[in-house]
């Protein structure tokens, strides 16, 4: 089997990474290879979210001291106060938006970066990456010029002068999708594009001498085998968006709550660590949950449409 | 009354940035038979392929494909069968759905696409696989569904690219006689691409030999073998000594050229003498005698051995003259031996049958 074949395959980056582990598995030289990766993620990701997810448990008592033991305390209020829920919803609705304007901006590009001309292809990288080199904080007081309400911001002067407008945008959930969108495009693009470069030229040709038109050449090849790249962005920029903190909170202040900002405030302004730590957690398991669920969904769907096409 | 050919070409070029990849080529193909294109690598038949499937369009010249002229037809149109050199397999795709994808763009009905996947993979004796993705299947397994899969929507004609390029000697032994057992069986029409001169002698009904974008000699394998018109297709057909000299003297319809180096040889030409002409002579028509000189006549010369080299059906014995002007034989083993007596530094006399000097056009460059 040739490389490029195994390359589009469309098996799910679970299956190989499993694959992979094996592999690696297969004997002491490959975990002599992945030993220090592992060692690495234990010491910086496994213990703080185990300790994370702990400290969850237990309660700050009015002292300021911690309760001892086990306690629901903190998931109970986390459910029941109407602020929380609103702002897993509002978290959830923001990073499906992102995820989707992303997708639908970044497709387009990534056709144009993989098969356009390889001088606009360069340029057009060049504009993806670019904003990943201004930090993320300039670029977010960037946006609320750009989208400030009233008479000051740039959109509504620009609107002001053709007679429309004003329009609110900041402090509202579009102001942060607007700028969540800006800052993670090019994790979208990147392996969209790459996806799109590793599609052999022949397969498509090969469609076009059985009779597909440009159209069903896209639908029928190009698309599904791209969709591995698109699932990777996607998961990629809901997962940031979802988690994000400080677009959220210069863009949509205190408007428009996100888990992000409620975490930080939590543990940095109301010093209640247990009470941030259960709000962290909600979020980790919201975001791997939604992942999860998605690639299981992309997953099956592909596989009926191959049983499908048959 | 001959049919028009099923393929036909005239007048085709096309430049790549101001270089001519293909530089007026017209051929036909008749029904029902394979045709090949055969030359080094760069000639341009990858690219007279393309755009007879409509995958290149030409900068000028006509395409006709059973009659219709297709050169502004758009590919999805053009109904030919293609193979790619690496098969091109729809990797998202079972095999089944790979089989099925030219019948579903064709709009053919549930029932029937289903039924005619399993006719086309049973053609290629692969119905137990449909549901297998191309990644699990071996090369030649793969070269088969591409074959079911150009072949179940009936295409007008079939190309195919080097399409045994990528398997092992023996796997593309078998599938070239499979695939032209298929060819002869559904009677169509074939324009195979291929850089393998063997491949092209043993499939073919003709063979185009195509040198920097032009056809330098198109004819059947026979005529090609034995009746190279040219040098270069002396040489890239098989192999030919070659040799370069002058008319020396006319008689009827014959005349003795000698050669720069001084051998003489008689040739069927209607050439003046002191004209120059170039000779090439198969190694295979050059009988060795052990024994040392025995004439002195025309269409022989006195060697040594310089190298043998044996090949299991023959020995190849490259031969030194006095000069040092290299001459190639090519001896048929009997019993599996090398001839006795074949051995580096002996004396031979080399000589030839009369009839195998064949006069070439020389390159113009
Ligand atoms: N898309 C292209 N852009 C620029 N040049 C091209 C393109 N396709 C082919 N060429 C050039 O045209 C010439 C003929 O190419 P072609 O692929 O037809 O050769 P070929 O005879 O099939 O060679 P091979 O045996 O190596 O496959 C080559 O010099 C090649 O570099
Ligand atoms: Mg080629």
């Amino acid at each position: 089997m040739s490389i490029t074949d195994r390359r589009t395959d469309l098996g799910s980056p679970w299956r190989r990474l499993a694959g992979a582990l094996r592999g690696a598995g297969d004997g002491l030289a490959g975990w002599g290879l992945v030993a220090p990766v592992v060692l690495f993620f234990a010491v910086v990701f496994l213990v703080p979210v185990g300790l994370m997810v702990r400290w969850g448990f237990y309660r700050q008592l009015d002292t300021g001291a911690l309760s001892d033991g086990f306690t629901f305390a903190n998931y109970i209020r986390l459910f029941s106060v109407d602020l929380y829920r609103k702002a897993t919803w509002t978290t959830l609705e923001i990073s499906v938006l992102t995820t989707v304007v992303s997708a639908l901006l970044a497709y387009p590009l990534a056709l144009v970066m993989a098969r356009g001309p390889a001088l606009i292809g360069r340029i057009l990288t060049v504009v993806v990456i670019a904003p990943m080199l201004i930090n993320v904080v300039v670029r977010a007081y960037a946006w609320r010029v750009i989208l400030a309400n009233g008479d000051q911001g740039i959109v509504n002067w620009l609107l002001a002068q053709i007679g429309l407008g004003p329009v609110h945008l900041l402090y509202t959930e579009w102001a942060i999708v607007i700028g969540s969108v800006h800052v993670f495009l090019s994790t979208m693009v990147l392996p969209i594009a790459a996806a799109l470069g590793r599609i052999d030229p022949a397969v498509e040709d090969a469609a076009r001498t059985l009779g597909a038109s440009s159209f069903a050449v896209f639908r029928r090849v190009t698309f599904p085998l791209s969709l591995p790249g698109l699932a990777v962005g996607s998961t990629l920029v809901f997962s940031l968006t979802a988690s994000a903190f400080v677009a959220p909170a210069l863009l949509g202040g205190n408007f428009v709550k996100m888990l992000g900002p409620l975490v930080q405030e939590q543990i940095l302004s109301v010093f209640d660590w247990p009470f941030g730590a259960a709000l962290a957690t909600l979020l980790v398991v919201l975001v791997m949950g939604v992942n999860l669920a998605s690639v299981g969904l992309i997953e099956r769907r592909l596989q009926r449409k191959m049983k499908g096409a048959r | 009354m001959m049919a028009r050919p099923d393929i036909e070409l005239g007048g085709v070029v096309k430049a790549y940035h101001g270089h001519r990849a293909v530089d007026g080529v017209s051929f036909g193909v008749e029904r029902g038979t394979i045709l090949s294109l055969l030359g080094p690598s760069g000639c341009g038949k990858t690219t007279v392929m393309r755009m007879i499937a409509g995958l290149v369009r030409p900068d000028a010249g006509e395409i006709a494909i059973k009659g219709q002229p297709v050169t502004r037809v758009p590919v999805h149109r053009r109904n030919v069968g293609m193979l790619f050199q690496n098969y091109a397999l729809f990797p998202h795709l079972d095999v089944g759905g790979n089989v099925a994808f030219g019948l579903e763009m064709r709009g053919v009905a549930k029932a029937d696409v289903a039924r005619k996947v399993i006719d086309a993979l049973a053609l290629v004796k692969l119905d137990k696989l449909a549901g297998r993705m191309p990644h699990q299947l071996s090369g030649g397994q793969q070269q088969r569904v591409a074959l079911a899969r150009a072949l179940v929507v009936e295409p007008s004609v079939l190309l195919l690219d080097e399409p045994f390029g990528a398997l092992d000697k023996q796997l593309r032994e078998a599938m070239q006689v499979e695939t032209r057992l298929l060819q002869r069986r559904l009677g169509i029409t074939t324009l195979m691409v291929t850089h393998d001169q063997e491949e092209a002698l043993t499939l073919s009904d003709e063979v185009a030999v195509m040198r920097g974008g032009r056809i330098e000699q198109l004819a059947s394998p026979t005529a090609i073998y034995q009746s190279p018109t040219s040098a270069f297709v002396a040489g890239f057909i098989g192999t030919s000594n070659f040799l370069r000299g002058r008319i020396v003297l006319r008689q009827g319809d014959r005349a003795l050229m000698e050669s720069d180096d001084g051998i003489r040889v008689t040739v069927a030409s209607a050439a003046a003498v002191g004209e120059r002409l170039t000779v090439a002579l198969r190694p295979e028509a050059i009988r060795l005698d052990l024994a040392g000189t025995t004439g002195s006549g025309p269409n022989r010369v006195a060697t040594t051995i310089d190298q043998v080299i044996y090949r299991g059906l023959t020995t190849h014995v490259y031969l030194k003259r006095a000069g040092g002007e290299p001459l190639t034989a090519i001896r048929q083993n009997d019993d599996g031996a090398i001839l006795a007596g074949l051995v580096p530094g002996a004396a031979v006399e080399a000589w030839w049958p009369d009839e195998r000097n064949h006069v070439v056009a020389e390159d113009p460059a």
